[in-house]
């Protein structure tokens, strides 16, 4: 149940992760608990399958990489992402539940991502594997407090506050996320580490509506951990209703030639 | 060894002489035209990807090891292009296929002087359906969990010295059976008919089957292999998971033939960890039955073929450190625990522009004279100290 959590994180890589996290529909604003925003969230968010093709823009120390990726989702659990720029095509990952395996097309090979490895940076950028594969819902992983309403970016939100429940170990131990008011979409959210230290900030710069859905189609997210990092996650095109086939995760589909 | 001391031009009507009077090229080039021509006039055109790299590398060797016994410096300059031209799925099928030109000047070097001004590292075509994926051409095959020591991998196993190296590409075919998203069967038969071990065996085949699944978050494999330019009948095991840190481990049992007459058994283990965002380490352990625990009884006629050592008990340790987002430092030494040699690899490598990189890489080899690294007489060895540098464009 990855994908209905985390709101902003997973949004980046996996491109799973960044529609998911977006997703909301259009439900008038009432007087409602922090939790039921939440939950409200986080079902809006969630998705049966989807195909999308994105760009990924990594800036830092004033150069900018950019990649561009295609990504097919199914459910909470599977994820199928291929980069098709020049020089990464034919990079691909495959993700099943809690398991990663990527394929590198120089090395030729399928290879199991080691735990440790899942808090490495995806490709370079400010998203680890970790958080791209978070699957615990927000509603279970953390207490919710609601902290006033302001505006970003024009959009009148509910300010939430979020920390770790005990015994949780969620990535973050506390977030501040800003939740839209009429869309139901995170356009800002603040990730801090176990310290007090805020490490990330996510910031949604274009909101699209799909149908009954609003889809955050460009977010920035800032790495305070390293000087002048920041990753830009750009949807161009989406597909509520791609073929999928019992081929489509698998390790067939990773190695293919 | 050949040496490189004809013209620049010389060179080039050489390397494309010698590459077109061999039979195996000839065949890949009549391959690939009628390749070529199938889809030209197809859709399938349209989908051609190109791409590749220009490098150019130089090398400065220094100390003993050289094979002419001439110990003074000497330089090697390499301009190697390498191009890929893939033709991803159209109508089931597909095709891969990539060319290297490479241009030398400066001394012999073990490895690099002798490769070829022009070859061909893949040239194969796949035919893909829900049931089953077939490969038929120069290809990689890959069996293994391993970095630096495969012994499961019979086909194209990696060098040690160099783990990230390109694989040399072998004549095969490939039949890949799914059962389930993580579970298939693989059937391989590799024809070494053309390369230095497969000469004047009557039937230079290597055929090979491998199950490959996925328990408990655990990546389990088991192969059997028969290599008849060895013959060489073994029995593998791979697993590659998580407990605290990432660990693999891959084992095989050749059974008793005309290189052993006894069964003998290889196995690897591995374990790898991170600090932090930035810091990542590998350590490898090989102990193999059937190398020679002295110099003096080293298989030679064995090295770069199914195997890419000669003694019994191996370490191999990497450390990397990323500098920021475009650079990196590493370290990886390798060592034969009972000749004492050891070859120690310190690296630089930077993304100088999208695209570019520079790697600097120094190679320090500490061997006593006569065991694997620096072996006695006219046997290939390494310079006691190699320092290189690598310009890389990729397109």
């Amino acid at each position: 149940m990855w994908m209905k959590r985390n709101m902003y994180m997973k949004r980046f890589f996996i491109a799973t992760i960044f529609l998911v996290g977006a997703l909301a529909t259009g439900i008038p604003a009432q007087a409602v608990t922090p939790l039921e925003i939440m939950e409200k969230v986080d079902q809006q968010a969630y998705i049966g399958k989807a195909r999308f093709e994105a760009t990924l823009v990594m800036s830092s120390r004033g150069r900018d990489v950019v990649k561009e990726m295609v990504a097919v989702t199914e459910g909470s659990s599977r994820a199928f992402v291929e980069f098709t720029n020049a020089r990464d095509r034919g990079t691909k990952y495959l993700k099943i539940d809690k398991e990663l395996w990527m394929y590198f097309p120089d090395a030729e090979d399928i290879v199991k991502i080691s735990g440790h490895m899942l808090r490495q940076g995806m490709m370079g950028s400010d998203v680890s594997y970790e958080e791209a594969l978070e699957s615990n819902r927000l509603v279970d992983s953390y207490d919710i407090s609601l902290a006033g309403e302001e505006p970003v970016n024009g959009e009148q939100c509910y300010v939430l506050e979020l920390k770790a429940k005990p015994g949780k170990n969620p990535a973050y131990a506390t977030r501040k996320m800003w939740v839209s008011k009429e869309k139901y979409v995170s356009m800002k959210e603040q990730l801090f580490a176990q310290s007090g230290k805020m490490v990330k900030v996510a910031t949604t710069e274009e909101v699209r509506q799909f149908g009954g859905r609003y889809l955050a189609t460009k977010v920035v997210m800032d790495n305070l951990l390293k000087k002048d990092s920041k990753t830009v996650f750009i949807i161009k095109k989406i597909d509520f209703n791609p073929a999928i086939t019992p081929e489509t995760f698998s390790l067939k589909q990773l190695g293919k030639h | 060894m050949r040496k490189f001391e004809m013209s620049n031009s010389g060179i080039w009507k050489f390397g494309i002489r010698k590459f077109v009077g061999n039979r195996c090229n000839r065949l890949l080039i009549v391959f690939l035209t009628l390749g070529l021509l199938a889809v030209w006039g197809t859709g399938a055109r349209a989908a051609l990807q190109v791409g590749g790299y220009f490098e150019t590398t130089g090398q400065g060797m220094f100390g003993g090891g050289s094979p002419s016994g001439d110990d003074t410096p000497s330089y090697l300059l390499a301009n190697h292009l390498k191009l890929r031209l893939d033709l991803p799925d159209y109508k089931d099928f597909g095709a891969h296929a990539e060319f290297n030109a490479v241009h030398l000047s400066g001394a012999e070097q073990p490895g690099i002087s002798d490769l070829q001004p022009i070859s061909i590292d893949r040239l194969y075509v796949t035919y893909n359906n829900p049931a089953f994926d077939l490969t038929v051409g120069k290809q990689r095959f890959s069996w293994g969990m391993g970095t630096a020591f495969r012994p499961v991998d019979r086909f194209n196993p990696p060098n040690p010295v160099d783990p990230s190296s390109t694989r040399a590409g072998k004549n095969g075919v490939e039949l890949t059976v799914p059962l389930g998203q993580l579970s298939s069967i693989s059937a391989i038969a590799v024809h070494d008919g053309g390369g230095a071990s497969g000469a004047g065996v009557a039937n230079p085949w290597t055929t090979g089957l491998r199950a490959r699944t996925n328990v408990g978050q655990t990546d389990l494999a088991v192969s059997v292999a028969d290599d008849r330019v060895r013959d060489a009948r073994t029995l593998g095991l791979e697993a590659k998971g998580d407990l605290l840190v990432g660990y693999h481990a891959e084992a095989v049992y050749e059974y008793p033939g005309r290189a052993f007459d006894q069964g003998k058994w290889t196995y690897a283990v591995g374990v790898d960890n991170s600090w932090g965002e930035n810091l990542f380490a590998l350590v490898e352990y090989l102990h193999d039955q059937s190398g020679g625990d002295s110099p003096e009884k080293y298989r030679w006629d064995l090295l770069g073929t199914s195997r890419q050592w000669l003694g019994t008990d191996y370490l191999f340790g990497a450390l990397t450190y990323k500098t920021d987002d475009y650079s990196s430092l590493s370290l990886s030494v390798l060592r034969n625990l009972k000749d004492e040699g050891t070859i120690i690899t310190p690296g630089f490598t930077t993304e100088v522009a999208d695209g570019v990189t520079l790697s600097l890489k120094g190679i320090l080899v500490r061997a006593p004279e006569g065991s694997e690294y620096r072996p006695a007489g006219p046997l290939p060895g390494m310079r006691e100290a190699t320092v290189e540098a690598r310009l890389k464009l990729a397109f």
